[in-house]
């Protein structure tokens, strides 16, 4: 239906004088405000009551699009095309699995083992699906982004969490059949309890400790999964972290810890000696410094060693800032009774964008992102967005 | 006229254009760009907040342009686009939000107040046996597990109180099997619990006077466990939290905290209708069985009276020693203390209820 088109010929990337190749960083904006998102949300969630949550598909659409679009870089907003109709479908066969998975749990213990088999074997299907779902909904300047990650490559990566998990699963197994044994035979009770209780921390000792052994692996291989097959356009994501960065991010998570535990022992006891309640709220506060530690140092291990093309970011979240946003946000919550649930998401959202940059320059931006991709349908990802994984950038 | 970014489709190089609409033809003109277009065959996404919107071609190309009313002029004759203009000014009419928070807020308050625990309350005393069973089964034997001590009550004592107890019981035809256990932290307590074991604590045992005392607790026990009030207890609160996850769904761990609200709101008030209930049938069932009502007033009053007097001996502990730092044996005792109350806590208004113990038949 094209009528008149005298000119569409593509533009030269280079045609304009304006494109240094001096390096600079475009900071990520966030432009979107809470009284709006609030008004925005309480009128979809009404509307998802009175449909019995049918519009709920919909409604996320319409969260995902105003997050989308009121993030900027280089004043050029993200937009989100998801289709609400496979969302819904999505979450009628998530339901569905999850459904049937759980009662076929409760009818025996092999059944329960056979279960938890089968969505071990889907789950990196299921997570392949979900971010190239996410990422060819999102785009940028009329480009769609993609995911190219295949589901062999995300089993390997899962490969180190199962691996982790082991020990705790034989134990279960291996006590499960004992137990369900006893109950046979109507005798009270496990006979030799302290065998049992041995192995149950034993169990869950050696698991953590594998834990905390493949966990920078875990952390490494997954995000380098996630960012390197992460594509805009023609320009292809990547990723350059080591283990032993993550290593070290995981060690400064564990300094914060121990430095908060100890300070909130201080603090307890001083607030005891001063009759000073206030001090014993400072203590619960620090309880969260692990949390957003990990957050914050995972945030810049990631985007400091993920790259576009041959661009990087620069993520500059600090743990101190990152607590008192996580704390802030627990506060308006709780006051609120969960209405200030906007204010809180664009509180994230905001931070979020705050903390990244993408470093590049008038000229190589340009051609990042001069190649368009043929536009790509999702389909069939219905069962992975019920998940939600999020790549949010 | 707009200014706005224009993509061609093939590139992500954006170039500057304006964008005006004479009758039903779309101009877009910029540097190299002259673009011609009848409003028909292009599509113009929703709008949503402030945020830009963009023109589509049929050909992949777009152009972003600022959210304005200039567009809903241009776009007035464009069928698809009214469903979700209807959308966009709900979410900016002042009447729409006001009334989806008060809505929403009253249906919360209509659901988590009456339509869970009456629905609760028909589901438990509907519900076969054997589903019963296949939840409350073992439940007795974690606790048990939990507190792991006996009674110190003589077997003697304990078969004496259990045969009037399983008397009275049988009069209520309810299954009950009664325990005896210390179970320090609870104090003078007693407990019906959902897989048929009501467990009465040595302190209980040893603050009445009068074994009528005692067996005017078991009725009201009875009370519960005829009415499987546990039960309801538990799919109530199963209640409540899905609610709260179908109302925000969306939300991550962080907000953990709100979830506790209406459950605790729930429940208290869920308590005390389950506690007056049990009481009425406690006070008839013992007078079926010639026991005068009057001893669940006598017993109540000492429940109260040790309750008072392990608040004071609590209070006295803490002027003596007004700076000494909270030391662990120093919350164990106040978690003793909580605990101690349990029975009185969610059992409110102890001199009402034994004026109406007292009263009992007799209006």
């Amino acid at each position: 239906m094209q009528e008149a088109t005298t000119s569409s010929a593509p533009a030269t990337p280079d045609s304009t004088s304006h494109h240094s190749s001096a390096m600079q960083d475009y900071p990520f904006q966030f432009t979107g405000k809470g009284s709006e998102y609030f008004a925005i949300w309480i009128v979809n969630l009404l509307l998802s009551i009175l449909t019995l949550g049918i519009y709920s598909a919909w409604a996320k659409v319409r969260r995902e699009k105003y997050f989308h679009r009121n993030t900027l870089l280089d004043d050029k907003p993200f937009d989100y095309t998801g289709d609400p109709v496979k969302i819904l479908i999505g979450r009628l066969i998530a339901l569905f699995v999850i459904v049937v998975g759980s009662t076929l749990q409760n009818l025996s213990v092999a059944l329960s083992l056979v279960v938890v088999g089968v969505y071990a074997v889907i789950y990196p299907w299921v997570v392949v699906r979900s971010l190239r779902f996410r990422a060819r909904n999102t785009r940028y300047r009329n480009t769609v982004f993609n995911f190219t990650g295949t589901t062999w490559q995300a089993a390997k990566v899962y490969f180190w969490i199962y691996l982790a998990m082991l020990p705790m699963v034989v134990v279960s197994i291996y006590y499960g059949a004992e137990l369900a044994d006893y109950q046979a035979q109507e005798v009270e009770g496990l006979e030799d309890i302290p065998g049992f209780m041995y192995s149950v921390f034993g169990g869950v000792g050696l698991t953590m400790l594998l834990f905390v052994a493949f966990f920078p692996a875990y952390l490494t291989y997954k995000q380098g999964f996630v960012h390197s097959n992460l594509r805009f356009g023609n320009a292809q994501g990547g990723f350059d972290a080591n283990v032993s960065d993550f290593f070290v991010a995981l060690l400064k998570v564990s300094g914060v810890a121990v430095l908060a535990i100890v300070a909130i022992g201080l603090l307890i006891g001083v607030a005891g000696l001063l009759n000073a309640s206030w001090l014993g709220v400072a203590a619960v506060a620090l309880w969260f410094a692990p949390a957003a530690a990990f957050q914050s140092n995972i945030i810049n291990t990631t985007y400091n060693h993920a790259l576009v093309g041959e661009q990087r970011f620069v993520s500059t979240t600090t743990v101190m800032s990152y607590l008192g946003l996580l704390l802030l946000n627990m506060l308006l919550l709780a006051v609120t009774l969960g209405l200030a649930w906007p204010w809180v998401q664009v509180r994230i959202a905001r931070y979020r964008c705050e903390h990244l940059a993408l470093r590049t320059s008038e000229a190589a931006f340009a051609q990042i992102t001069a190649e368009a991709q043929e536009n790509q349908s999702a389909i069939g990802e219905e069962v992975a967005e019920f998940l939600d994984f999020d790549i949010s950038l | 006229m707009l200014t706005g970014t224009y993509y061609d489709g093939r590139s992500a190089q954006g170039h500057a254009v304006s964008v005006t609409c004479s009758g039903e033809l779309l101009l877009l003109s910029g540097a190299g760009i002259n673009r011609q277009e009848h409003i028909h065959s292009v599509s113009l996404s929703e709008r949503l907040g402030q945020t830009q919107r963009q023109l589509q071609f049929t050909d992949g190309a777009a152009c972003e342009v600022p959210d304005s009313d200039l567009l809903n002029t241009w776009f007035a004759s464009h069928q698809q686009h009214r469903r979700w203009n209807v959308l966009a000014s709900l979410e900016r009419n002042k009447f729409a939000i006001a009334a989806s928070v008060t809505l929403i807020a009253a249906m919360v308050l209509v659901l988590t107040l009456w339509g869970i625990p009456s629905a609760a309350k028909k589901l438990a005393q509907t519900m076969p046996q054997v589903w019963v069973d296949q939840i409350a089964s073992g439940a007795f034997d974690v606790l048990d597990q939990a507190f792991g001590d006996t009674s110190t009550l003589s077997l003697e004592r304990q078969q004496q109180l259990r045969e009037q107890f399983t008397q009275l019981a049988d009069a209520a035809q309810v299954n009950a099997r009664f325990e005896f256990r210390q179970w320090e932290k609870l104090g003078p307590n007693a407990v019906a619990l959902p897989d048929g074991v009501v467990v009465m604590t040595d302190a209980l045992v040893q603050l009445a006077t009068d074994d009528r005392e005692l067996l005017a607790v078991i009725a009201h026990e009875l009370g519960h466990q005829k009415e499987r009030h546990m039960l309801q207890k538990m799919i109530s609160n199963a209640g409540v939290a899905g609610l709260t996850f179908a109302l925000l769904g969306d939300m991550s761990g962080v907000a953990n905290v709100v979830v506790f609200a209406p459950t605790v709101l729930t429940s208290m008030r869920h308590s005390r209708a389950l506690e007056s209930d049990a009481d009425n049938f406690g006070f008839a069932l013992l007078q079926q069985n010639g026991i005068e009502p009057a001893w669940f007033a006598s017993i109540i009053r000492k429940l109260g009276a040790a309750r008072d007097l392990a608040k004071e001996q609590d209070e006295d502990d803490k002027d003596a020693e007004p700076n000494k730092p909270e030391s662990s044996d120093e919350l164990d005792k106040q978690g003793d203390i909580d605990g101690w109350q349990g029975w009185l806590n969610s059992h409110p208004a102890t001199e009402e209820r034994a004026r109406a113990a007292e009263s009992y038949g007799k209006e």
